[in-house]
């Protein structure tokens, strides 16, 4: 029995969130049990543990599968797959980096394979800058020749950039879609020789026959990311879809790297000096700068710290400096020594967490001075001199 | 009270399909007499519903009679959303919408034979959810907006009609069933289908289990037809068969069909019978949708003796008392035979059923009769070669069918066969592009398989021995067919002339052997140039009024002209409803309208090209260097004109201009003109070169080769013409004349050849 069908409208369930759609769906499968099984037998709803409104929205999805067979029958029939994220055709990159984030179903049009290569996902802005552009031609074409699986987004810019490198210098690509996979025939006419070559894949996790939303741009890009084994930013601006896709990255490898576990590389193209843009901040967070050749560049410690770590460090150095001129002073003395606009319960936290500082209290006033400086050494101190 | 107690509990069935139920079959029948007028169901019958009834799915193998169709209506009924049926048979489906409609049950059907308008409304109603039982043929899968529409509706159950078509072992194997089964596979397992045929070898029920899939329970009854009659007439001659049936088909009982192997015997048999004085009337798939209805409509109301059609076509005519059909040619199968006899005697009566069998010798040896049957295997599928160069195409390129056709040069049927086998072998698919479809070649495509055609092929052959030894066999004839489809059981061994009948011998009449000899000598074929065209029109505060116009013959073309015949346009409307403003509107925009088209009229040929010496001279003078046409050929064309245009009158006669070279047409035009004494002039030339018409092979590009080629150096205007060819084929390039004269402002052009060819080229 083909259970395409019954994937799809689990898929297009909307009163369930994804992450529990996917959840539920491993109690299934922990339990041996098909999707089949779970629209189909209402007696296991139980054991999979549905709510009372999981259980209507199943009930009410139940309605739609006869007319979604159709959908899926004409999908088929127009040469578009159906992967559910159990199969093995599913991109392993994507399961491993959004966990039961992973879209339910994807839809796709030409060489699945590729999903399961080498991927890397060439990602910037729409309207990058020519530097950028630059950048993204050559590593399409360093992907090209390594056999690597450029994943990008279909859009202007950095994306259109990619693919066209990767195609045109003999290499494979894949285009995660902001809208159903039947809207987008434009592109199979344009690339339809990579397609028919197998050099191709064009995916979506949207309902097939839906038109691109803003909404839909945003859900694509973790997408793009997680179906990718590394990553290349051309440039990003310090908000917006590049940015947070590579933010969330950081913080996932981060996570995974507490683990143990394989963590994904990211590269920054490393901006020049006037350059208006956020590659550096991503650098300074954690991503690996690399330049034009895509070799990997050492900074110094200095260059790969935040604007904030920098000013953290600046007055920490200025507080340093004062205490070793005034031996102890109240946070308040030290706020308009600094000239600083800050409350006094502020600093004396800051203070605190300061690992060269140490307190005393005289009368009822709290001092800070420096380790290792304190009261009897430098009483003593005075006392040998 | 008990009924008033059961009335009142009709809701509580109104449950969702999947939900499984079980219905008293005393409370099935109570309903099956309130709305079908039945009494009971057969066992078997009810076995069916029930299990439909509890969401299972059916095969069933039923001889035709047997009431397989109340199996998926009358669950249908209780069902609450729409049971779509997809049938292969038109025809069919027309009539099983009106009896069910008759009986007040919500049904309809879309094919291509109704408008869109007509196929939009219902898919509308389907959509609001007034339709219990909807009709498709299952091309319509492919069409667009029938998915957008079945994405919205509420689906009940899916029934499979004639399912044998859908193996290609069947005997009647269409490709478009393939996306049935595709989708029959995807449907949840709780929807209820039924797959229905009455003629299954197990090879080809183990095929349609195959292919369908899942849960599949099987109930197959006996396929004997105790009632028929079954006779085999061996003779020497095609004149044995005509001359049989003229002296013979009157003395039949009640009305009846005869199948004859192609359009062009449908059409010589018809007009034969009807020189001979049987009322008989012509049928296929050649016809306008419109004629086509109104002989099936007239052949319920038994309005003719006969129906000569071709067997190609499906005639699912739901007719319980036809008491004779006739093969005149012998089918590919006795599985085909089986099928197109099985029309007959519905009702149980006896009936007669008739098998002419020509075995004369042809000059390789064979029986003349098996050439029919071999040429249709043979020419089933293209050569491997076509099918490379389509593959080799689409890999390049994503074409459209009909960009395909063009590029690579194919008849519409080969690229049709093609395309089909071809996504059948997972190489290509198709894509809609827009509003456009598309081939895509796929990546991964597995390597093509020609292998399993030839195969197909030979197992054809070998079912084709089979149907011959069925006319020379001795053993009881319903037997041998029986035991071809595996169905031997409860067969009596009487009522054929094996058994227990008379044979029929032929015993031709000498005068009617001379009536066929002038019938043969003055039956002219007639070239159907002048389309039958339809409009709608729309009046103030009347419904939208559809016209169907046909300009068969300058005369009529003239009675239009004068104003005279609104009546003539307008179908299945009574003209006294219309206001005397209203009906010169309608002669007004019909005017506008036939000043636009094309004046071109219906033609006449002197003979078909290759069923007589006509052809051969024809091959003589124009590709031997035989010189100038014979004058048999002048004196047969200027009889056939004769004939069909002797009370019109003509200004001129023209002649097409060859195309390379050679005088061949103008000199048989000069004599032909003498001939009829009108004057002919040299008036059309040609502008650009353009290719013998034999060279492309598909509509389309005939059409483009001679498109804007011609010229017209005469002065026409309002002249009536005669255009003269000597071979008629796509009619391109007499089509493309006749609109190049009708813009120099002719009143009408009849074009007249001296031959016309039979399916496509000359070799």
């Amino acid at each position: 029995m083909n259970e395409l069908t019954y994937w799809m409208t689990y898929a297009f369930i909307q009163k369930i969130a994804l992450k529990r759609k996917n959840e539920i769906f491993v109690n299934c499968f922990t339990n041996n049990m098909s999707i089949l099984q779970l629209f189909e037998d209402e007696s296991v709803w139980d054991l999979v543990g549905l709510s009372v409104d999981e259980r209507g929205a199943l009930q009410e999805a139940k309605n739609n599968l006869s007319v979604n067979s159709f959908l899926a029958e004409n999908l088929l029939a127009q040469g578009y797959d159906i992967i559910p994220f159990t199969s093995s055709e599913y991109s392993a990159a994507l399961k491993r980096n959004l966990g039961t984030g992973t879209p339910t179903v994807l839809f796709a049009k030409g060489n699945k394979n590729l999903m399961n290569e080498k991927t890397t996902a060439i990602v910037g802005s729409r309207n990058a800058n020519p530097l950028s552009l630059q950048f993204t031609t050559l590593t399409g074409k360093r992907c090209a020749s390594e056999e690597k699986v450029v994943v990008s987004g279909g859009a202007r810019g950095v994306d259109q950039t990619a693919l066209d490198a990767a195609i045109n210098n003999g290499g494979k690509s894949i285009i995660v879609l902001p809208q159903g996979i039947t809207t987008f025939t434009s592109k199979i006419r344009q690339y339809y020789k990579e397609l028919t070559q197998g050099r191709l894949l064009i995916v979506s996790p949207f309902h097939p026959n839906a038109p691109w939303t803003k909404e839909f741009a945003m859900r694509r890009n973790p997408i793009i990311y997680g179906m990718a084994n590394e990553v290349y930013v051309a440039q990003s601006d310090s908000s917006g879809g590049t940015w947070n896709g590579v933010i969330d990255g950081l913080r996932r490898n981060k996570r995974k790297a507490e683990e143990n576990k394989v963590t994904q590389d990211i590269f920054v193209r490393l901006p020049e000096e006037n350059e208006q843009i956020a590659n550096m901040l991503l650098i300074q967070k954690g991503a690996i700068p690399i330049d034009f050749n895509g070799n990997t560049v050492e900074l110094s410690a200095e260059e790969l710290m935040t604007p904030e770590e920098k000013e953290k460090k600046d007055l920490e150095k200025k507080i340093k400096a004062l205490l070793l001129n005034h031996h102890e002073l109240s946070s308040k003395d030290i706020i308009s020594l600094l000239a600083l606009d800050w409350s006094d319960s502020k600093m004396k936290v800051h203070l605190r967490k300061m690992p060269f500082i140490s307190e005393t209290k005289k009368g009822n006033k709290v001092l800070f001075l420096l380790k290792g400086r304190d009261n009897t050494l430098l009483f003593n101190d005075e006392g040998n001199a | 009270m008990f009924f008033v107690f059961l009335q009142n509990n009709i809701k509580p069935f109104l449950i969702y399909p999947h939900i499984s139920f079980t219905m008293d079959r005393n409370l099935a029948e109570y309903k099956l007499k309130r709305v079908f007028g039945i009494e009971h169901f057969y066992d078997e019958q009810w076995e069916a519903i029930s299990r439909i009834m509890n969401g299972e799915r059916i095969l069933m193998v039923e001889r035709t009679g047997f009431g397989k169709s109340l199996c998926y209506q009358f669950p249908a009924i209780q069902f609450p959303g729409v049971t779509v049926v997809f049938s292969p048979l038109i025809a069919l489906m027309r009539d099983q919408v009106n009896n069910l409609v008759k009986k007040g049950i919500n049904a309809a059907y879309i094919n291509s034979e109704q408008s869109p308008e007509e196929n939009e409304n219902v898919l509308e109603r389907a959509l609001k959810g007034e339709i219990k039982i909807l009709y498709i043929a299952p091309e319509r899968q492919e069409d667009a907006r029938w998915m957008e529409a079945a994405l919205q509706m509420k689906l009940s159950m899916i029934v499979i009609d004639e399912a044998h078509t859908i193996s290609t072992w069947g005997h009647d194997f269409r490709p478009a069933f393939r996306r049935i089964v595709n989708l029959v596979r995807m449907l949840p397992v709780h929807l209820p289908v039924l797959a229905t045929t009455a003629t299954a070898t197990l090879r080809v029920q183990a095929d349609i289990e195959k292919q369908i899939g899942g849960k599949l329970t099987k109930i197959r009854g006996s396929l004997v037809r105790p009632n028929f009659k079954l006779y085999v007439v061996k003779v020497q001659s095609e004149d044995e068969k005509m001359l049989w049936l003229a002296q013979n088909l009157n003395k039949l009982p009640g009305t009846g069909l005869v199948y004859s192997g192609t359009r062009v015997d449908t059409e010589t048999y018809t007009k034969w019978l009807k020189c001979v004085g049987i009322n008989a009337v012509e049928y296929n798939a050649g016809l306008e949708a419109d004629d086509r209805k109104g002989i099936e409509q007239g052949l319920m109301e038994n309005k003719w003796k006969c129906i000569v059609s071709t067997n190609a076509l499906g005639m699912g005519v739901d007719k319980s008392d036809i008491r004779f059909v006739i093969h005149t040619q012998m089918p590919v199968s006795p599985v085909h035979y089986y099928q197109e006899i099985g029309r007959a005697g519905r009702d149980g009566k006896p009936s007669i059923i008739i098998l002419f069998y020509n075995q004369s010798k042809a000059s390789d040896g064979t029986d003349m009769d098996m050439h029919l049957p071999l040429s249709f295997i043979d020419g089933a599928r293209p050569s491997e070669k076509k099918y490379r160069m389509v593959i080799q195409a689409l890999k390049n390129e994503f074409l459209s069918e009909k960009e395909l056709k063009i590029k690579c040069n194919l008849k519409a049927t080969q690229i049709r066969t093609i395309k089909y086998d071809l996504i059948d072998q997972h190489i290509i698919k198709e894509v809609q592009d827009g509003s456009v479809k598309r081939y895509e070649y796929q990546y991964d495509a597995p390597e093509f398989n020609y292998t399993q055609y030839e195969q197909l092929r030979e197992a054809k052959l070998k079912e084709l021995e089979c149907m011959r030894n069925y006319v020379f066999t001795t053993a009881p004839r319903m037997r041998y067919l029986c035991s071809f489809l595996d169905s031997e059981d409860g067969c009596s061994d009487t009522n054929c002339d094996n058994t227990d009948l008379p044979k029929i011998i032929s015993r031709p009449d000498p005068y009617l052997l001379t009536k066929l000899q002038e019938f043969r000598e003055s039956n002219f074929p007639e070239l159907t140039l002048s389309e039958a065209i339809h409009r709608y029109i729309t009046l103030p505060d009347k419904p939208k009024l559809s016209l169907s116009l046909k300009i068969p013959y300058p005369d009529v073309f003239e009675i239009y002209k004068k104003q005279e015949l609104v009546e003539a346009f307008v179908r299945d409307v009574r003209l006294n409803e219309f206001s005397p403003e209203e009906q010169a509107k309608i002669q007004d925009m019909l005017n506008t309208y036939l000043e636009k088209r094309s004046h071109i009229t219906n033609g006449v040929a002197a003979s078909y090209y290759g069923v007589s010496q006509v052809g051969q001279a024809i091959h003589q003078s124009k590709y031997e260097g035989g010189g100038d046409f014979p004058d048999f050929l002048v004196d047969l064309t200027v009889k056939a004109f004769r004939q069909k245009f002797s009370t019109s009158h003509y200004d001129l006669v023209l002649y097409v201009p060859p195309t390379r070279s050679g005088d061949l047409v103008k000199n048989f035009a000069v004599r032909f003109a003498s001939a009829i004494g009108v004057p002919v002039l040299n008036g059309i030339n040609k502008t650009r070169e353009t290719d013998e018409q034999k060279i492309p092979q598909n509509a389309e590009a005939k059409k483009a080769n001679v498109k804007g080629a011609f010229s017209i150096t005469a002065n026409v205007s309002e002249k009536n013409i005669i255009l003269i060819d000597d071979l008629y084929d796509s009619g391109a390039t007499i089509k493309e004349i006749a609109s190049e004269l009708t813009r120099s402002g002719a009143k009408y052009v009849t074009p007249v050849v001296i031959a016309k060819t039979v399916g496509g080229t000359p070799q």
